[in-house]
């Protein structure tokens, strides 16, 4: 493991805790793990919990029935009409029998390795705070996302590759874009570097570097430490030369990498990146990029399935506020081959020994439909995330919701506890992963987290 | 954050994390009454209660009274005692309720809605300026020590930076490093204000405050051809150090201010700067929402960029944070209800118009030209050898022996499909040369032209362009004759005509079938050199991508190169294009405004008359808005705005002109003055600085040297670690922060030290993508932008949703958003695009071309010499790979983009 501070311990005294804290040092506070490398799907728009995993009877028997206590209840866009059923049955999935939609019928066959969190809930239910929670632990601005946090705490298994890649979906950015994958008030040596395989990095020379080009990067590097040591170190221009650092690696890895020529038929097929519904095809190759990422090193990675709300609720996300059905049947089979496909794929490679997988969403959504539509409003009070791989106890269900899947009842979780159990899972305490922000020593999970260790192998 | 949640009586906020500073707790004085309490409990709380509360107001929770109160809703069904809606109030009920009225002593709960004070100015040993004093009274009390002041080499590069945009050059550098005098560094400040690339490097800063862009956003997102006039108009005003306050006054309402001056008329175009959808809807609720967004844009803006405050947030529903009610926001919607899209026309000035070089226009068609005839090329290999080739769309040719003549003729007899001929370029030639062009002098006179097409126009058959938006079709079904008169005699011997030979072609009708062509020496006798005879039948119609398989290699690159050429040189408009028109918005006296009940448009409620927010009233006096007229109604809030009272508008551009010099504002959010923008980290330098602004009357320039001749902006940048200990992030200003360019500055700099930035300043801007229109605009990327696009970035077109790979890569902001400040990460990609981005190696190349040796090279491009490791690395790096080297390591380096 290099450590991408380099010689920077002039930073701030904060900054340096920080870069010893899983370098040096501090790799010691790191129990031994084998998750090496996380795969964070996230879907935004709140994929609905209770037409995808949380499989709730009553709203079957009783949809088209007043709600009960739901009466004059108000949620994100305003009133609720009755119950309404998911459009599409339920069917037993693996050995264990859980029941899963039959729109998913590629992903249930990995329900046995999946360790499912039904009781999750929270803090806002509106697209981009929520999704600033879920990947940074606060519904505000300015925080520093969970690959950034686990970049500096796990550092870098390759010079060759960002540590930390988030994969845009091909039809845009999600609510409220880059921040999703910032590095908050953490060293910018931590944020994300955003790419797809449609638009894959640009910039990459000829992908050579030859003798004299290493040699001019040599002098650059003397000029610009020059420049930092008269500043005294300054943070901003030491992650600026580990930036060139990092670019002189990638422009060689980075093509490489990013081929998926290199794929056999059978991989393509697998993944269907040949759909031809193209949004499952470009989807089906962004999954692929993940896998050859994470293979060859990169830490994190984000892949999204879905972008921004567009005019049309429902069209470009999981926000399915008017046409459920039509949404879905539009959503669902993007996400589930080429998921599927991934997944098998890591198994099959040995990846899911040390990758920890986790499917993501924002929130839930409401049992009932909206007025005057057959959609369903946000619901910030139950949603359905589930894990898999290194150290996930496959086969699992924690938590449960009512019985029409409006609130979470049963160990309820957080969007805190979910992070602790994800750094838990990375052997890292998450009380003890902080940094020294503004007078307080800022943490991943705030002043909250429990770590769920049912969906832990012990 | 321990303590935060308690006693506060924002309860609706309590359940959010507070990431941004220090929340103000309401004054304690203002809290309910036990009595007030007691009474809503037991007479309002049944139907104004937490769950589905009656007319949105809660007054169960603090913040739902705050509202109940500040919105004046409450003092009105006292008033008129109209609640509750079946018994009247007791007198001591009442008199109870009276209590939470505001007084005319209470001042509002929220810091910045306070009248701004004018604080004694601390008395702090070694601070000679004031504004020092009030910096040094915050350090002292956390007992850090100041850095000492920065090198004259670093203050130059910082301050020159900072107020134009563009870095110093080696002559200024000499200038100043010789001036031993005193105000040596004043003189330096008074020339960068006075330069006018000081009001282009302002306006960047307005532009994204102001969501500046130019084009409409939505599906169709087309160019807003007139958009700029608005840019010129901000650019003018900072370097004429026009008072902020007339600046304010002629974007709400220049249309009254400036009547007839064509300088002042394009200010409102701040009000419709922001999106718009241009699809027009035939369901009644899609096309008010249409303007309820239109209105919201404006609304949200005018509150959020000149007050400060997130009022926007208050369409459907009070502000969850803020002390602004729903109906704030629709008596601001009813004021602004007469402003709709569009451009107006500006009064003529009989100044030059903006013009495209005729050169320009030349080269145009001429690369144009080179792609039609190789894929002329293609399309005829496609066809079989039997006659004449078949006619298309793209590319017709008739040739003839040369001869001097002074008119051309195209006559059609029939079309393909009987409609009426269309043509969108006749071109004839001398060898390989188009002697036809309008501007040329050369008339083209048809015997009828369809009307009322903007596409299709008589002056488009010589323009000069291509496609289909740029075509004449006649007015006869399947005839139409041209008459092309030189102004001199000309040799000629070719014809060429297209009907759609755009980069890619959408259309093959209307292609003449049958024709002749005619010349003459005389204007009276035409003598036919060319007819259709011959020719294969049919038109036909390969498409540009499938053209390849028809061509050999070598004409294949050339095609390739042809293409690259063309679409580069289609990144400047040639016909643009005086300012006869600006986007400045369109004015008509309003329909009436109503509440919307949760912002849905359909589900109107009563009908709201303009008003200012109710909280400002207590600072800035009232704003009465009984005129006649609706742009009466702008002026008069405008002035009102601008009086000197207000709370938030002179906090709220010294703040913003404070973030500029020292990175980081007072105010951390320059936007948002209310709850979740923070609380200043100096109050009372705030507070100075305002009402020392509006005391001097407003100037924009005097702040800038108010604030850059203070001790804390000529310190130096060192990370002193026993400083960096107690403040890392300088917060209480004991350094200047090093800073890295923003975007435009990056580019502009790269361009300037090269030696290759055109400073042509003010009209139509460049693109640095492809662009063209089917229906909806489409934007491509090109590989490396032409020579009309060496202009500041200032004039760079930014369309929305489109970001250039360069600027975006350097945070340039997506211009459909408000930017209050933006952000300055480094990433990998950074380096990349700048270590192998072409842009950067065209102009390392081009500048290591030019130079004089590894010093020369250093000296151009850090505008000073250098010092005796940075001299033995540009040694090195020449040995290495010469000039170009050097330029391209400098242009990398961390201290070419910081300042």
């Amino acid at each position: 493991m290099s450590n991408p501070f380099g010689s920077m311990i002039h930073g701030t005294p904060a900054m340096a805790l920080a870069s010893l804290f899983m370098r040096d040092a501090g790799l010691k506070s790191q129990k031994p793990t084998r998750v090496k490398r996380v795969l964070q799907i996230v879907c935004p728009g709140a994929a609905s919990h209770i037409d995808l995993w949380d499989y709730k009877p009553e709203l079957f028997k009783r949809s088209g029935e007043e709600m009960p206590g739901l009466t004059g209840v108000k949620t994100f866009q305003g009133g609720n009409g009755r119950i309404m059923r998911p459009p599409w049955e339920f069917r037993p999935a693996g050995r264990s029998g859980k029941m899963l939609s039959s729109m998913l019928p590629n992903l249930s066959r990995h329900a046995d390795d999946m360790a499912f969190i039904h009781s999750m809930t929270a803090r806002s239910s509106t697209h981009g705070p929520g999704l600033l929670q879920l990947n940074t632990g606060f519904v505000l601005d300015g925080f520093p996302s969970m690959g950034a946090w686990l970049s500096m705490a796990m550092g870098n298994l390759t010079d060759n590759l960002p540590t930390f890649v988030s994969i845009p979906d091909v039809r845009g950015l999600p609510p409220n874009g880059p921040a999703n994958w910032g590095s908050g008030f953490l060293p910018a040596a931590f944020q994300g570097t955003a790419f797809n395989a449609e638009k894959p990095l640009s910039n990459m020379g000829s992908g050579k570097v030859s003798a004299s080009d290493a040699r001019l990067r040599r002098e650059l590097e003397r000029l610009d430490q020059h420049f930092n040591a008269s500043l005294g170190g300054d943070s901003d221009i030491t992650a600026r030369m580990k930036s060139y650092a990092l670019a002189a690696k990638m422009q060689l890895a980075a093509p490489e990498a990013t081929d998926l020529r290199k794929e056999t038929a059978a991989t393509h097929a697998l993944y269907g990146t040949t759909s031809s519904n193209p949004l499952e095809a470009a989807y089906a190759r962004n999954a692929l990029l993940s896998r050859r990422l994470l293979e060859r090193g990169v830490r994190f990675v984000q892949l999204y399935c879905g972008a921004c709300a567009s005019g049309v609720d429902g069209l470009l996300n999981w926000d399915a506020h008017k046409t459920l059905k039509a949404d879905y049947e539009r959503h669902v089979p993007i996400l589930d081959r080429p998921t599927a496909g991934l997944l098998a794929d890591m198994k099959s490679r040995g990846l899911l020994d040390d990758t920890l997988i986790l499917w993501t969403t924002e929130f839930g959504r409401m049992p009932t439909h909206q007025i005057g539509a057959a959609g369903r409003d946000h619901n910030p009070d139950a949603f359905t995330v589930w894990m898999m791989g290194a150290g996930v106890k496959g086969g699992t269900s924690y938590g449960a919701t009512d019985e029409f899947g409006h609130k979470s009842v049963t160990d309820v979780a957080t969007v805190y506890d979910f992070h602790a159990t994800v750094l838990a899972l990375c052997g890292i305490d998450h009380t003890k992963l902080t940094y020294y922000h503004n007078g307080a020593q800022r943490r991943l999970t705030d002043v909250h987290g429990h770590v769920i260790r049912q969906v832990m192998q012990s | 954050m321990p303590g935060m949640r308690s006693s506060m009586v924002m309860m609706a906020v309590s359940a959010l994390p507070f990431g941004l500073g220090m929340m103000v707790p309401v004054n304690a004085e203002q809290l309910p009454t036990n009595n007030a309490r007691k009474v809503l409990g037991s007479t309002c709380v049944s139907c104004h209660g937490k769950t589905n509360p009656a007319g949105n107001i809660d007054l169960s929770s603090d913040s739902g009274i705050q509202i109940a109160v500040t919105s004046g809703r409450l003092e009105r069904v006292l008033k008129a005692g109209s609640m509750p809606p079946n018994k009247r109030l007791t007198k001591q009920d009442e008199s109870a309720l009276r209590t939470l009225l505001p007084t005319t002593s209470a001042a509002p709960a929220l810091w910045s809605l306070r009248p701004v004070s004018n604080p004694a100015i601390p008395k702090i040993a070694g601070a000679k300026h004031p504004v020092d004093a009030f910096i040094l009274k915050g350090l002292k009390a956390k007992g850090i020590s100041v850095n000492p002041p920065a090198t004259q080499v670093a203050w130059l590069r910082r301050i020159t930076v900072d107020l134009t945009g563009l870095p110093p050059t080696a002559a200024e550098s000499s200038t100043f490093l010789a001036d031993k005098s005193a105000n040596a560094r004043q003189k330096v400040v008074d020339r960068l204000l006075a330069s006018t690339a000081y009001g282009e490097r302002m306006a960047r800063l307005w532009l994204d405050v102001a969501r500046f862009g130019e084009s409409h956003g939505y599906e169709q997102n087309h160019i807003r051809p007139n958009a700029w006039p608005y840019r010129d108009y901000v650019i003018r005003s900072f370097n004429a150090d026009k008072p902020y306050s007339e600046f304010i006054q002629e974007q709400l309402a220049g249309d009254v201010l400036g009547k007839g001056n064509p300088d002042i008329l394009p200010a409102t175009g701040f009000l419709v700067a922001g999106i718009h959808d241009t699809v027009p809807s035939q369901v009644e609720e899609a096309t008010r929402q249409q303007r309820a967004n239109d209105l919201e844009d404006i609304v949200a803006t005018v509150g959020a960029s000149v007050m400060g405050f997130t009022i926007g947030c208050a369409r459907c529903h009070d502000h969850k944070f803020d002390p602004f009610s729903q109906r704030d926001f629709y008596a601001l919607e009813a004021l602004f209800s007469g402003v709709n899209h569009g451009e107006t026309d500006l009064p003529k000035t009989g100044k030059p118009l903006v013009q495209p070089s005729s050169e320009w226009l030349k080269q145009s068609v001429n690369a144009h030209n080179q792609v039609q005839l190789l894929r002329y090329k293609g399309r005829v290999a496609s066809q079989p050898a039997t006659g004449r080739p078949a006619l298309n769309s793209q590319w017709n040719e008739e040739s003839f022996t040369q001869r001097e003549v002074t008119g051309v003729r195209f006559e059609v007899m029939a079309t393909n499909d009987g409609e009426e001929p269309c043509f969108d370029e006749l071109q004839v030639f001398s060898d390989d040369v188009n002697v036809a062009l309008a501007v040329d002098g050369v008339k083209a006179v048809p015997d009828s032209t369809l009307v009322g097409f903007a596409e299709h126009k008589t002056s488009h058959i010589n323009d000069g362009r291509f496609g289909n938006p740029h075509s004449w079709i006649s007015a006869t079904k399947g005839r139409g004759t041209i008459t092309l008169t030189f102004p001199k005699p000309t040799k000629v011997n070719r014809v060429v005509w297209s009907r759609d030979s755009g980069l890619v072609p959408r259309f093959d009708d209307r292609v003449p079938t049958s024709y002749a062509v005619s010349v003459s020496t005389d204007g009276k006798t035409w003598e036919t050199v060319a007819t259709q005879a011959g020719r294969l039948p049919g038109v036909t119609y390969v498409h540009p991508d499938q053209i390849r398989k028809y061509l050999d290699k070598a004409s294949i690159d050339a095609l390739d190169r042809a293409e690259t050429a063309w679409k580069t040189g289609l990144t400047k408009d040639p016909v643009q294009t005086s300012p006869s028109a600006a986007y400045t918005g369109r004015f008509a006296e309003p329909d009436a405004t109503y509440l919307l009940t949760r912002g849905d448009v359909m589900q109107r409620k009563e009908v709201v008359t303009p008003a200012a927010p109710k909280l400002m009233e207590y600072s800035a006096g009232t704003c009465g808005l009984e005129q006649a007229s609706e742009a009466d109604r702008r002026l008069a809030f405008a002035k009102w705005l601008t009086s000197g009272k207000h709370p938030t508008v002179a906090r709220v551009i010294v703040n913003r002109i404070w973030q500029q010099h020292f990175g980081r504002g007072l105010v951390a959010g320059p936007s948002d003055f209310g709850n979740m923008g923070g609380a200043p980290s100096h109050p009372e330098l705030l507070d100075h600085l305002a009402t020392w602004f509006v005391t001097n009357g407003w100037s924009v320039k005097k702040l800038h040297r108010y604030l850059v001749s203070t001790d804390a902006y000529a310190r130096s940048s060192f990370a002193s670690p026993v400083a960096m200990r107690k403040d890392a992030g300088n917060v209480l200003l004991w350094r200047m922060p090093v800073r890295r360019m923003e975007a435009e500055m990056v580019r502009d700099a790269i361009l300037s030290t090269c030696g290759n930035l055109d400073r042509t300043m003010f009209g139509p801007g460049y693109r640095l993508y492809g662009y063209d229109v089917v229906n909806v605009a489409r934007f491509t990327d090109l590989e490396l932008p032409g020579k009309d696009t060496w202009r500041r970035g200032i004039y760079s077109i930014a369309a929305r949703g489109v970001r250039d790979g360069f600027l975006g890569a350097f945070d340039c902001p997506e211009s459909s958003v408000r930017t209050p400040k933006r952000d300055a990460t480094t990433t990998a990609l950074q380096a990349l695009a700048l270590w192998n981005g072409k842009f950067v190696n065209e102009q390392a190349n081009l500048v290591g071309g030019k130079a004089n040796g590894p010093l020369d090279v250093f000296k151009r491009l850090m505008g000073r010499a250098p010092d005796s490791v940075e001299a033995s690395v540009v040694r090195e790096v020449h040995k290495a790979g010469g000039n170009e080297a050097v330029a391209r390591v400098l242009l990398n380096s961390s201290a070419f983009i910081s300042y």
